[in-house]
């Protein structure tokens, strides 16, 4: 995340979304791994690629968390949507050719960061 | 079955339940995930109960669809379905209804013709002749003016 700030300081708005994505991605493998114990094989190996298997994972084990709680319902359904449109942010940074502006930058940044915080909330105690 | 035969009998499930909510479907072909849109914006943040309806939707989903992925979202996303492939409950667009019903009005109003004959008057007769070589008739004598009010009368 200190990257992507960085970036975005230097006008790099394209690299400032990308590296907010990956600042999400890679706590998210950090929590698959050291807190679920899923072995980085089971996730590296699967036919639909890392990102995709690990969102799943993760989603699934949030939903298995929020299911029954009314307050905690809300952070699911916030986080299955939030973790989706920084994906598409990222996929337009670094595929389409489209001219990034400072605002998608910042929003990368802020989608990523509460991203974090909110798994941050479930699974740093575990 | 498919992922969106799947969702299209599950949606029309919950639409069915919860008939004031607009429910859109889409896969952004981008991201690789199917997504659902729910409207209005209101709906998706305040009902407890639909969201208690959809949340286990979405588990059972992936499920049953390991390589896929799904996203719940509503008008102030990024991911919003802009052309569905399927959608419940849609809401009557009063200005479309309004349009449609008075493009039909105006469709006829611009085909109307004004008649360029009038068969009735055509054949009528004035004083044993017809209308038409009256009409042609340059002069019209007339003996008295009782005589000339009485053919216009017998005319019209």
């Amino acid at each position: 995340m200190l990257a992507a700030e960085k970036l975005k300081s230097e006008s790099f708005f394209a690299s400032t979304v990308n590296r907010a994505y990956y600042s999400c991605l890679q706590y998210i493998f950090h929590i698959l791994v050291e807190k679920l114990n899923y072995k980085p094989e089971d996730i590296n190996q699967h036919t639909s690629g890392s990102h995709e298997r690990s969102k799943r994972l993760i989603a699934d084990s949030l939903y298995a968390i929020c299911k029954e709680d009314k307050d905690k319902q809300k952070d699911y359904q916030w986080f299955q949507r939030k973790l989706p449109e920084l994906k598409k942010a990222r996929v337009k940074a670094d595929y389409d050719g489209d001219v990034i502006t400072l605002d998608e930058g910042h929003d990368a940044i802020r989608k990523a960061t509460d991203l974090i915080s909110l798994l941050k909330k479930y699974y740093r105690s575990k | 079955m498919t992922p969106a035969e799947f969702l299209r009998k599950e949606l029309g499930e919950l639409a069915e339940k919860f008939p004031s909510v607009h429910i859109k479907y889409g896969y952004d072909k981008t991201i690789f995930t199917h997504i659902v849109e729910i409207l209005p914006l209101s709906e998706f943040e305040g009902n407890d109960s639909l969201l208690e309806a959809w949340m286990p939707l979405s588990f059972e989903f992936r499920q049953n669809f390991r390589e896929e992925d799904i996203a719940f979202v509503s008008s102030d996303s990024t991911l919003r379905v802009d052309s569905p492939l399927f959608e419940f409950n849609t809401p009557l667009d009063l200005n479309v209804l309004l349009t449609s019903f008075y493009c039909k009005i105006a469709e006829e109003d611009f085909a109307y013709t004004f008649p360029t004959s009038f068969p009735s008057i055509m054949n009528a007769t004035m004083g044993g002749r017809s209308i038409l070589s009256v009409l042609n008739k340059p002069e019209q004598a007339f003996e008295d003016f009782d005589s000339y009010e009485n053919h216009y009368e017998n005319a019209a």
